[in-house]
């Protein structure tokens, strides 16, 4: 009977408590919403599954070595978060699987790529006012740039135990991009601007294509060498799909490399969401700021848009403006979405493209400032 | 500390600002070096043109796109043409019905009614210049003519006007 009883102590029931009940709930939420509406589901799955994972009451996968004992799973795994391992990693695939020719031919997009940066700065400011440390408070900030290895890079740096509030409110919204930004686009412009036709972008060589990466990261990291690991990576992902001799690297980097990421950064952002870190005041505070952010970019990159309207005497859609948050390449897909509702044979996809793909470079650039200064 | 005072503490204006300013001057040197790339490219390629003693456009050009001399049979003129390519000169004429006359015979190679993604290889394959922006140009001049299942078709009536 004792040993029955025993048995019994060391079951979920008997150690369950309201809070992980709370974030076991949660977790399902976000299950379904990865699996029924396919939100992102490439993350949203293993990230809720993650944060299922470690909510059972004596769940070991976190558990740290003690007593001889190794600790959990999840325990080894986050060390790539820990050290800046995985966000780079993943920014090898992405530049892999971009395409930077809509950049290259017009490279003026460029500039919406930065305005839209704009939001992560304000909210930085944001986050300060309500009581943040600055170090908090730019990873806070970052969440604009809706760049979720970006954002995770730069909270496992500067605020680790702010990185699974931080990442769960950047993932969410890289995945509500759909909802958040169309009533801001269509606020700040109005139905002549949203159905300028673009004229069309010239081709690319392929040494231009080549000559891209290498250009970048000379700038980029004589400027700011802080942001070298996720864009030198970046761009190296880049220079394999371009070059032309480094197929089987560039396809590695594509697939095989970035899923094992993408499943290892996945299960450990969900496994630091944890009742305990996770239902906090400061995490709502986040999520609030996080969605502030975004917007404030999202308004930012469309007010840059019709600046550039004007000046170019209305050869830009400022739409595609709003693209300049990250979110490759989801929020390109809203520009295309949104410009077409007013113009059915208005094609803005591949025009968004480029400030998507300069917002990925802005964002990366963002987080190296903040790397610098802080 | 909370609100202004805690950003005045934190020196957040200053760092906002200066984030601000450090985004757009780094974006914007990049972009105005990756504008003038392909300018710098072009010059590259007519290098030899520039320096004396360098080739000249009378050569023919090459299938592989260079200018060197190698194989002589690669050659892609008018008077020397192999099984696999088209023959066409080596910039676009401005005139829309010699374009198409050049075009003819990529499309009789293909078979009609063709998508203009096949259209475009066969004529990325045969180093014909501007392939995109020439299929657009027959494009708005009708000369490629839609089908219903998002085929073409070549207006060889008009090529001939």
């Amino acid at each position: 009977m004792d040993k029955f009883l025993h048995f019994i102590s060391q079951t979920g029931f008997a150690n369950i408590e309201l809070s992980s009940f709370v974030m076991m709930v949660i977790a399902l939420f976000l299950l379904y919403l990865g699996i029924a509406k396919k939100y992102e589901p490439l993350l949203l799955v293993p990230i809720s599954f993650g944060m299922l994972l470690v909510n059972f009451p004596l769940s070991p996968l976190m558990a740290v070595p003690e007593a001889g004992q190794p600790g959990g799973l999840l325990h080894y795994l986050y060390f790539g978060i820990e050290l800046g391992i995985y966000p780079p990693l993943i920014f090898l695939g992405i530049g892999a699987l971009t395409d930077f020719s809509p950049l290259i031919s017009n490279p003026k997009t460029l500039l919406l790529g930065a305005a839209a940066q704009v939001g992560i700065f304000g909210t930085f400011l944001g986050a300060l006012a309500l009581g943040f440390s600055p170090m908090e408070a730019a990873s806070i900030g970052i969440i604009g740039g809706a760049d979720g290895p970006t954002a995770i890079y730069l909270s496992s740096q500067m605020a680790p135990h702010l990185l699974g509030a931080i990442s769960v409110a950047a993932y969410s919204y890289m995945a509500l991009v759909p909802m958040i930004q169309p009533p801001i686009m269509r606020l700040l412009t109005t139905k002549k601007e949203r159905i300028i036709v673009m004229e069309e972008l010239r081709e690319t060589t392929k040494r231009e294509r080549i000559l891209f990466p290498i250009v970048v990261i000379l700038i980029t990291g004589l400027f700011l060498p802080t942001a070298l690991p996720l864009l030198g990576m970046l761009m190296l992902g880049n220079l394999f799909r371009e070059c032309g001799v480094t197929d089987r690297l560039s396809k590695a980097a594509q697939n095989e490399l970035n899923n094992i990421i993408v499943i290892f950064l996945g299960l450990t952002v969900g496994a630091k969401c944890s009742a305990y870190y996770f239902l906090t005041i400061e995490t709502i505070q986040i999520i609030v700021l996080g969605l502030v952010a975004f917007s404030v970019g999202t308004a930012t990159g469309v007010i840059m848009g019709k600046i550039m309207c004007k000046a170019t005497g209305g050869k830009v859609n400022p739409l595609i403006g709003a693209a300049g948050v990250s979110a490759v390449p989801m929020s390109a897909r809203v520009c295309q979405t949104v410009g077409q509702k007013d113009n059915a044979s208005n094609f803005l996809l591949m025009f968004a493209m480029g400030p998507n793909v300069g917002g990925v470079i802005g964002s990366a650039i963002a987080a190296g400032i903040f790397l610098a200064v802080l | 500390m909370y609100g202004i005072e805690a950003i005045n503490a934190a020196n957040g204006w200053n760092m906002a600002a200066l984030g601000i300013l450090v985004v757009f001057s780094s974006l914007i040197i990049l972009s105005i070096i990756i504008s003038q790339l392909h300018k710098i490219l072009i010059l590259w390629e007519k290098r030899k043109k520039l320096i004396p003693g360098g080739m000249t456009t009378d050569q023919p050009y090459y299938k592989n796109g260079n200018r060197e001399s190698g194989n002589e049979n690669n050659a892609v003129t008018p008077g020397n043409v192999s099984d696999e390519c088209v023959p066409h000169p080596r910039f676009c004429p401005e005139d829309i019905l010699e374009v198409a006359a050049i075009w003819a015979p990529l499309a009789e190679k293909l078979g009609e009614p063709f998508s203009l993604g096949d259209l475009y290889k066969l004529a990325a394959k045969n180093n014909f210049p501007h392939p995109h922006l020439t299929i657009q140009r027959l494009r708005q001049e009708n000369i490629l003519v839609p089908s219903e299942n998002g085929t073409f078709f070549f207006n060889y009536e008009k090529e001939k006007t």
